[in-house]
């Protein structure tokens, strides 16, 4: 079955469309939610809420622009929606004391993936969702502070400090060792 | 975009290379939240139309119901009396109509007596129905009658061109006595004639059937609000007895022996239940396929129950039913019937706990009225 077959079928809520929809874009969809949720737990949660929305909304998506991409907007707003909710985000800091520095870490290759990860998972809630939309998803410092209800010298602070945090969690070990 | 910083572009090339699944647990999350979903969205549809058709069934009985209630031999004779009156009233409208004679007298707002012919084809008229009719107590009053329009016949023949008010006015006294002695002729004659004729045809067209019994078959759906239950589809039968309170209500009553099962989480449970139900059955409409609604209330009395769980004990208990139905005549008599009822239970276990059960019940039935 094809996409636009498949994607006609979960607009008729087929369960068997939508398992096999779910099995075409689970991994890549559980990735992304492991960069913006601080663990597996929390990703696998929020996968599961986004399926469940994609599956109630899939009935607007009208075939404009990829319908990947679509797919992962909805995760990606659904992790900001948790944080969110949590009041973890929305927190404004003093722009003025940073500097425009660029981070490097030596040797990267040489970390295992799961190490970075788990660094980038335990950025402070903010920082990781400012750092994993414009670094990794290619948001804007400006489509970031609508999505965050921040102001985009926060949203571009906030990279600053996440930047800087990680070059310090992720080069610590390997100096040590 | 702007511009990157290299730790950002360095994490993003290696996360390229990373590869992750999730658990099977979140397909079994996500699946049983589309079922629960898909099982809300059925029930809320046949909420939806059973409460549109019991509020139509309402309204229809408020505005029409108890205008049907009525003695259906009294709405004969009410009928019959009726259209006797609407008769006279025409006929004596017709007297009322001005003729030429009297305009050229010049006395135009005076009624004025019924023409030679018009009195004929009364005579006619009666002469007719007083052949058809055999009672002594109608001849004589008839003879009366006949005396009456003769006299009327002979003083109208005499009254020719020359008019005169007096002459009018004896004539309208004349006409006056003429027209209530016609009336209580045509009323002797009609009413127990047309009584009986009409009698005859309600009883043709009308099923005056009071009572009926239903033999069933039941497919029941044995489901919960609280949580997701599989294997819960069984077969079962019951017997309904109904009696017809008037044209459109009905009262009902049986026992369906229902066995039924649940799986939730890997705990089965089954139980067989007695159900007794005390039901209304409201049918609106007189069609071929006739639709009504059920509603009351059922007692269930538990005859055995299994489950692998400690927590849950079942007990007898009370539930509320409501439902839709249809109904097709087969033969004279009997009836065949489809309905879809639905069964809350109300504290179906000895113990508290969170899971809400229901039943749905689709049944198939042969009803035979007499």
């Amino acid at each position: 079955m094809n996409l636009d077959n498949l994607i006609k079928r979960c607009k008729k809520q087929k369960l068997d469309a939508q398992s096999q929809l779910y099995k075409l874009y689970k991994d890549d969809l559980f990735i992304l939610c492991l960069k913006y949720c601080r663990n597996k737990e929390e990703a696998q949660d929020n996968l599961q809420d986004a399926f469940l929305e994609i599956f109630q909304k899939i009935k607007y998506y009208k075939g404009i622009g990829s319908f990947e991409g679509w797919m992962k907007r909805i995760t990606i707003n659904k992790a900001i929606d948790k944080y969110k909710s949590k009041h973890e985000i929305n927190f404004e800091i003093n722009d003025n004391i940073l500097k425009d520095t660029e981070f490097t870490i030596e040797n990267i290759e040489a970390i295992p993936l799961e190490d970075i990860l788990f660094q980038v998972q335990n950025l402070p809630s903010q920082y990781r969702l400012v750092f994993t939309m414009y670094e990794l998803d290619d948001y804007s410092h400006k489509e970031i502070a609508e999505l965050l209800n921040i102001s985009e010298s926060t949203s571009k602070s906030n990279l600053h400090r996440a930047k800087k945090l990680l070059q310090t969690k992720i080069q610590r070990p390997i100096k040590a060792s | 975009m702007n511009s990157k910083n290299n730790i950002g572009t360095q994490i993003k090339s290696r996360l390229k290379h990373l590869s992750a699944s999730p658990d099977d647990s979140v397909w079994e999350n996500i699946e049983k939240e589309l079922k629960k979903k898909r099982r809300k969205r059925i029930l809320f549809f046949w909420w939806l139309s059973s409460g549109s058709l019991l509020t139509i069934a309402l309204v229809t009985a408020i505005f029409y119901g108890y205008t049907t209630s009525k003695n259906p031999l009294q709405e004969k004779t009410n009928e019959i009396n009726k259209s006797t009156t609407k008769k006279t009233t025409n006929e004596n409208a017709d007297y009322n109509k001005p003729s030429e004679k009297t305009l050229t007298s010049g006395i135009s707002k005076e009624p004025q007596k019924p023409s030679a012919s018009k009195k004929t084809y009364l005579l006619e008229s009666l002469n007719n129905k007083n052949n058809s009719s055999k009672g002594t107590n109608n001849l004589v009053s008839k003879k009366n009658t006949f005396k009456n329009l003769d006299e009327i016949n002979n003083s109208s023949s005499s009254v020719d061109n020359t008019l005169t008010l007096q002459d009018i006015k004896t004539d309208e006294e004349e006409e006056l006595k003429h027209t209530v002695a016609e009336v209580k002729v045509k009323e002797d004659i009609k009413k127990p004639e047309e009584l009986k004729e009409k009698q005859k045809d309600s009883t043709k067209s009308q099923d005056y059937s009071r009572w009926s019994f239903t033999p069933q078959g039941l497919l029941s759906y044995y489901g919960t609000f609280k949580s997701n239950a599989s294997n819960n589809t069984n077969y079962n039968y019951g017997f309904l007895a109904s009696y017809k309170m008037n044209s459109q209500f009905y009262a009902r009553t049986g026992i369906r022996l229902l066995n039924l099962s649940q799986d939730i989480n890997g705990l089965t449970r089954e139980v067989t239940y007695y159900q007794f139900p005390l039901e209304i059955k409201y049918t609106p409409f007189q069609y071929k396929i006739n639709p009504y609604a059920i509603g009351g209330f059922s007692y269930y009395s538990l005859r055995d129950s299994k489950t692998n769980s400690n927590t849950l004990d079942f007990q007898a208990t009370v539930g509320l039913n409501a439902g839709l139905g249809a109904e097709i005549k087969l033969w004279k008599k009997t009836f065949i019937n489809f309905e879809s009822i639905f069964n809350y239970q109300l504290m179906p276990f000895s113990n508290k706990n969170d899971v809400k059960p229901y039943i749905l019940n689709l049944s198939l039935g042969i009803e035979y009225r007499f």
